[in-house]
């Protein structure tokens, strides 16, 4: 995050009762980082249908879930049956095979992706899965080894919905004929996102045969994956409903503390409606910070000064 | 860091072909290989007055040309209030309006019609050819590329920008580029970095040149395809070697061209790569350094 969570500025600062936004996490396996949505959850503001095919993996999360979470065993995909790779390290499991000639050249990397198991599974096509006919899809994460591409490929009713996708998208051959970042790339503009965040990349060292390398730390600068995050085109007001624009500037800020185009889908909203979010959201992060420094609000307070914020925040 | 020359025997010479080369005064990403006397430079840069500054300076063997890379159709070349946003598309003025700084940056002062030039026609690369392209031109790298195929199949390494928001109306974007790049036998290397601003009216800490979360563009570094030393002649895996080691710090990448040099032509350069870097890394270095 470029300027970190330091401030607590909490949504409901300036949104009384945001609406509770539904999320799709597609490819929900435990990696040992926080999932995308646990801020949301944490502030009561998500519901959330995930999809793991991994069974074992997928009882884990149920047990674990949140309020307002259940996780479906499926694989999705083009609706097809095909295989599923199990890897020796869960999470690299994939519908893809894995690129061994390419994998072999990484340290430590083909053992973890090692097919130790294979699964004939019956994909299902995002669009067509009942549970989201009736929650919808706000913000939709995509992180299938691989699959992120066919996986949005048939969800074009679903993305038409979401006003967030963080997918995770491969930059190098890792899986043999997995489109990548510039294929998901393409589709994700054509279904009108663009991109909000690259969100650094991971990978491994290539092997040093004769084990010699550099450093102590190998060096990372073959990039094999990335997570990246879109959000719909927020250049015209009218592109979106304000409901909608509210939901979207819920996610961002929870999500990613993306204040400023968090009050902008707000002053998209306003436009629409007559309301005044953005100026509300825009004192109450005022607010925050000066509680943050101990200062007491000023008595014309922040409200009738639009660039107050960003006078504080460049100060800060 | 030694020189990678320290372990080849006789280092080829490399070609940089830098298509949009305006000095914006940073040291260019490969100014090892310059001062080592390793590289000559090719480059274009259609804003003439800075193109004459880029030959005004430039050091013996380098040479650039006035000219606007694309197509090869004649096409209007914005010129904007901050020479480096000069484009061959019209800035996005709606989008660019929302965020801090930008729109005084993009403001068009002069359009003028300019016949562009495709990489695959330009006579001075014939010669040449290209081992290392740097592509900076404000939306229209998909363009350059698209018209260079000859000039892709002997390049082992690309550097370009990417723009992945629509700062320019109807650029091209990340798939766009990414397309013709696989299509030429490249993968993506690595990333470099994203710029970004804030939008109206919030300032992120640091200015106006600072961001919150909006990332607007970044750089990728495309490479050949390393998997099979097949896929390249010896002298190509050791400038491929010579531009991962000088330029990119990619001392793995660079190991591994030695290996697939060294397994075509029954050298050593891998080994002794390794041996260079096991001095330098020795524990009394480590020891000293702590």
């Amino acid at each position: 995050m470029p300027h970190g969570f330091d401030l607590p500025f909490s949504i409901r600062d300036a949104i009384a009762d945001p609406p509770v936004v539904a999320v799709v996490d597609a490819g929900a396996i435990d990696t040992g980082s926080d999932p995308v949505w646990k801020a949301l959850a944490a502030a009561g503001l998500a519901r959330i249908v995930g999809f793991e095919p991994i069974v074992a993996a997928c009882d884990k999360l149920n047990a674990d879930a949140p309020d307002g979470a259940y996780f479906l065993p499926t694989a999705l995909g083009d609706g097809e049956v095909r295989t599923l790779r199990i890897a020796r390290h869960a999470p690299f499991s994939s519908l893809y095979s894995v690129n061994q000639a390419f994998v072999d050249l990484f340290d430590g990397l083909a053992a973890l992706m090692a097919t130790v198991d294979s699964e004939h599974v019956a994909t299902r096509r995002l669009d067509d899965v009942e549970a989201l006919q009736d929650s919808g899809c706000d913000f939709l994460k995509v992180s299938v080894q691989g699959s992120e591409y066919e996986t949005l490929i048939n969800a074009p009713k679903t993305l038409e919905q979401a006003l967030v996708v963080q997918t995770t998208a491969c930059l190098a051959p890792v899986y043999v004929d997995s489109p990548g970042i510039g294929p998901i790339d393409t589709l994700l503009r054509a279904a009108g996102f663009i991109v909000h965040q690259y969100l650094g990349s991971g990978g491994r060292a290539l092997a040093w045969p004769d084990g010699v390398r550099p450093g102590a730390t190998p060096p990372l600068n073959q990039h094999l994956w990335s997570d990246v995050v879109y959000v719909k085109d927020f250049t015209h007001a009218d592109r979106q409903s304000a409901e909608r624009w509210i939901r979207l500037a819920v996610i961002v800020h929870v999500t990613y503390g993306a204040w400023d185009l968090a009050h902008l889908a707000l002053c998209h909203a306003d436009r629409l409606t007559g309301s005044t979010l953005g100026p509300r959201y825009l004192a109450a992060g005022n607010e925050a910070l000066l509680r943050t420094r101990g200062q007491a609000l000023p008595a014309d307070a922040a409200r009738s000064k639009p660039g107050w914020l960003s006078r504080l925040l460049s100060r800060a | 860091m030694f020189p990678i020359t320290a372990v080849i025997d006789e280092p080829p010479a490399l070609t940089i072909v830098d298509v949009g080369a305006m000095d914006l005064g940073n040291a260019p990403r490969w100014q090892r290989l310059l001062d080592a006397g390793a590289a000559r430079v090719v480059g274009f840069e259609p804003v003439e007055a800075e193109c004459a500054r880029l030959n005004e300076t430039a050091a013996h063997g380098h040479r650039y040309l006035p000219y606007a890379i694309g197509d090869g159709t004649q096409r209007t070349l914005h010129v904007t209030r901050f020479p480096a946003c000069t484009s061959l598309y019209a800035p996005n003025a709606t989008f660019l309006k929302l965020f801090q700084d930008l729109a005084p940056l993009f403001e068009v002062v002069a359009s003028d019609s300019v016949a562009t030039r495709r990489l695959d026609d330009i006579v001075e690369l014939r010669e040449t050819g290209c081992d290392f392209m740097k592509l900076d031109i404000q939306g229209a790298e998909r363009d350059a590329l698209e018209n260079a195929t000859r000039l892709l199949a002997t390049t082992l390494v690309v550097e370009t920008e990417v723009i992945f928001t629509p700062m320019y109306e109807g650029q091209p974007g990340l798939g766009d580029i990414d397309r013709v790049l696989r299509r030429n036998g490249f993968i993506i290397h690595r990333h470099l970095g994203n710029g970004g601003r804030t939008l109206k009216p919030m300032l992120a800490h640091g200015g106006p040149g600072a961001y919150l979360s909006q990332q607007l563009w970044c750089d990728m570094v495309y490479v050949k395809d390393f998997t099979r030393a097949a896929s390249l002649p010896t002298e190509g895996w050791i400038k491929f070697a010579m531009l991962m080691h000088e330029v990119f710090d990619a001392f793995d990448l660079a190991h591994l061209a030695l290996a697939h040099a060294d397994r075509r032509a029954g050298s050593s350069l891998a080994a002794r790569y390794s041996a260079a870097h096991r001095a330098e890394w020795s524990p009394a270095i480590q020891v000293k350094e702590r």
